[in-house]
């Protein structure tokens, strides 16, 4: 399991949409959870370097995330 | 002519040893046959109705001094040949999941594999939502396999509504009010209410999670919230 979290602003956007988002920049699957500041997802499997930089792309954009 | 005389007391003593030997023979063949009248016939027969073969290398446990006739002798191979029928059968069972392929495997409409459609036939209808009526074997696997479906988070609680959402959502949770302040919950958006007294714990299974609300009406506390997907 690979476990990636972001600290992040606010958007109102529920775990579905982050779940699939990541899905489609990874093509991996995640439980994911959001918490107030916070987006946390757990990766069934190991995330490549790119893909991951991807994600912390799109959580930048999105909700002006940082991985922790 | 030569007479040889025979003391009648000889001939007595010979044939009263002729009856005794036939006394001896008749206890013998009723030894031999038993009460349920089994021949030496009856024995070749059974045996040759046992497929296989048998090595025997020492006598079975069963042949013991009171094992004495073939009626014995009968009865233990009406049992061994029962026995054997059932082992052939046990065979047969093990040879086909031997035979079963690694990975997946389908038993009709059922995977039996990673458990997943197991799992989907014991979902159904509770309260209008789709759940798992069973804590099913494949979430328990997770869990204890390593912790994949297992989440722990302390959030904050305040007089401002604030939620947590999950996906896919939470089979069971454990919501904990870790502060002095009841805090107040909602469940996938519902506007049912409910109240998590201060210091105390909730638990919530078999009804799926997809968010979490929680707000406090005065002051602030913090909610610890253990869920399993």
């Amino acid at each position: 399991m690979h476990v990636v979290t972001y600290k992040v602003k606010d958007t109102g956007k529920n775990a579905d949409y982050f779940r699939e988002k990541a899905r489609e920049i990874t093509g991996a699957d995640a439980f994911v959870e959001v918490h107030p500041g916070l987006v946390r997802y757990r990766f069934l499997e190991e995330i490549g370097k790119d893909k991951l930089e991807s994600l912390d792309k799109f959580m930048k954009e999105t909700c002006d995330g940082v991985r922790t | 002519m030569i007479w040889d005389g025979l003391d009648p007391q000889y001939l007595k003593q010979q044939l009263d040893r002729l009856s005794n030997l036939n006394l001896s023979l008749t206890e013998l063949r009723d030894a031999i046959i038993g009460s349920g009248q089994k021949s030496l016939t009856d024995i070749y027969n059974k045996l040759s109705s046992i497929g296989g073969s048998v090595s025997i290398t020492n006598l079975p446990s069963w042949f013991t001094s009171s094992t004495k006739t073939t009626d014995d002798i009968f009865s233990k191979l009406d049992a061994i040949d029962n026995a054997l029928a059932s082992v052939g059968t046990d065979k047969l069972r093990t040879s086909i999941v031997d035979a079963l392929p690694a990975g997946d495997n389908w038993v009709g409409r059922v995977k039996i594999g990673d458990g997943a459609n197991i799992a989907s036939i014991v979902s159904g209808t509770l309260g209008g939502s789709t759940v798992h009526l069973l804590g099913v074997a494949p979430d328990l696997t997770k869990v204890f396999a390593g912790g994949a479906a297992y989440t722990e988070q302390e959030v904050a609680v305040t007089t401002t509504e604030s939620t947590s959402s999950f996906s896919p959502p939470l089979r069971a949770v454990v919501l904990t009010n870790e502060g002095d302040v009841d805090i107040t919950i909602k469940l996938n958006g519902s506007t049912t209410t409910k109240t998590i007294p201060a210091r105390t714990s909730k638990v919530i299974a078999f009804f799926e999670i997809s968010s979490i609300s929680y707000v406090v009406s005065s002051g602030s506390s913090t909610l610890k919230i253990e869920g399993y997907w």
